[in-house]
């Protein structure tokens, strides 16, 4: 709307061109849309300028003068310069530089497409160089895990026959039980400055208490 | 291999009452199948609270350590028998796990305090905290012109 109001002013053919029934605003970017006009200029009719006829003939015909040199050069140059009108000139000349044209465009497009084709296979070698590389490093740390894993179980397995040979069976109870009876254990200890330790909670043995043996 | 720790504590009998409990609770392990690799006295103890069990008040037990292999599938069932045991004050069984190793640090502990390695981690830390880079206003004023 305001664009139209705006060229329909720089033609200034607003009053002839809006039928009467059109509600028509002229924008002049005084003061906001909203606001309506002052109430002191409801009713001013703003005067019509009044050029002089002999004033409106001269402009006239300056216009005019303009007008025709412009639509002249206008005309000169869209001659000289359209490719439209050239083509239309010889049509045989037109094709041949059309294929001169094609041709470079086709030569050029191909050397780009060989640099790029060059390009393209060494990168995808690169790429699968790396990926192979990945997949054999892959498969050496897997191998090398699996080792490390066997190692370890050996390893336990290796403990538990070691441990075995001193595993209590129903054979050796009564040895374990009078071993056991005969030298009492006691894992608490004092650790003093120097870092000695003393071991047992009443630092003596405990087993020789044999006074505790009441029927309680 | 699952190795199960079974703390027992016996009430005060003399020595060969005392076999005969200890061969009853072994052969209880033997019969669920299993095996017993450790068998260990840490002695008559005071114990830490009066523990009433079978109609007795008892103040005093015998600790033992059993350390075995059995199936996991018994040891509810060895559990729930050893309490019917009227001479078994208590017993507790736990699955039995590595050690932790630990470095001992006593040493370094008992050092001044500007020596010990804690104080000296903090002082490096403080000095780290040193080359902070600080806002400068760039106002060629050796004070600040506005109110903070």
């Amino acid at each position: 709307m305001l664009s139209l109001t705006h060229s329909l002013r720089s033609l200034a053919i607003a009053g002839e061109a809006i039928p009467s029934n059109y509600k028509y605003q002229a924008v002049r970017w005084r003061k906001p849309r909203w606001v309506p006009k002052a109430k002191s200029k409801i009713f001013k009719v703003p005067e019509r300028p009044v050029i002089p006829e002999e004033e409106k003939l001269e402009l006239m015909r300056l216009y005019n003068n303009y007008r025709t040199k412009v639509k002249s050069l206008r005309s000169y140059l869209v001659a000289k310069h359209c490719t439209k009108f050239q083509a239309s000139e010889d049509p045989e000349e037109q094709r041949r530089l059309f294929e001169e044209d094609l041709q470079h465009c086709i030569k050029m497009n191909n050397e780009w497409n060989e640099k790029q084709r060059i390009f393209r296979e060494q990168a995808m070698t690169e790429e699968l160089e790396a990926n192979l590389s990945y997949a054999r490093k892959r498969l050496e740390d897997e191998l090398i895990k699996q080792e490390e894993k066997i190692k370890a179980i050996e390893e336990i397995v290796q403990k538990q026959k070691e441990a075995a040979k001193n595993f209590i069976l129903p054979e050796n109870i009564d040895e374990a039980i009078d071993k056991a009876l005969e030298n009492p254990v006691d894992y608490n200890f004092a650790i003093t400055l120097n870092g000695e330790k003393i071991i047992g909670y009443y630092n003596h043995k405990v087993g020789d208490k044999n006074e505790n043996v009441v029927k309680q | 291999m699952i190795a199960y720790e079974l703390m027992i504590l016996y009430r005060l009998m003399p020595k060969p009452e005392l076999r005969t409990a200890l061969k009853r609770t072994s052969e209880t392990i033997f019969q669920k199948g299993g095996i017993i690799r450790k068998l260990e006295n840490l002695g008559t103890r005071d114990l830490p609270f009066k523990i009433s069990v079978h109609g007795v008040v008892y103040n005093k037990a015998d600790y033992f350590l059993f350390e075995f292999n059995a199936p996991p599938s018994s040891i509810a069932s060895l559990f729930d028998e050893y309490i019917r045991d009227v001479d078994v004050v208590r017993r507790r069984l736990y699955k039995k796990t590595e050690p932790v190793g630990f470095e001992c640090t006593l040493d370094n502990e008992m050092k001044p305090p500007p020596y010990r390695n804690d104080v000296l981690n903090l002082i490096e830390q403080a000095k780290s905290q040193q080359g902070k880079p600080k806002f400068e206003y760039n106002t060629n004023l050796d004070h600040y012109p506005f109110q903070k």
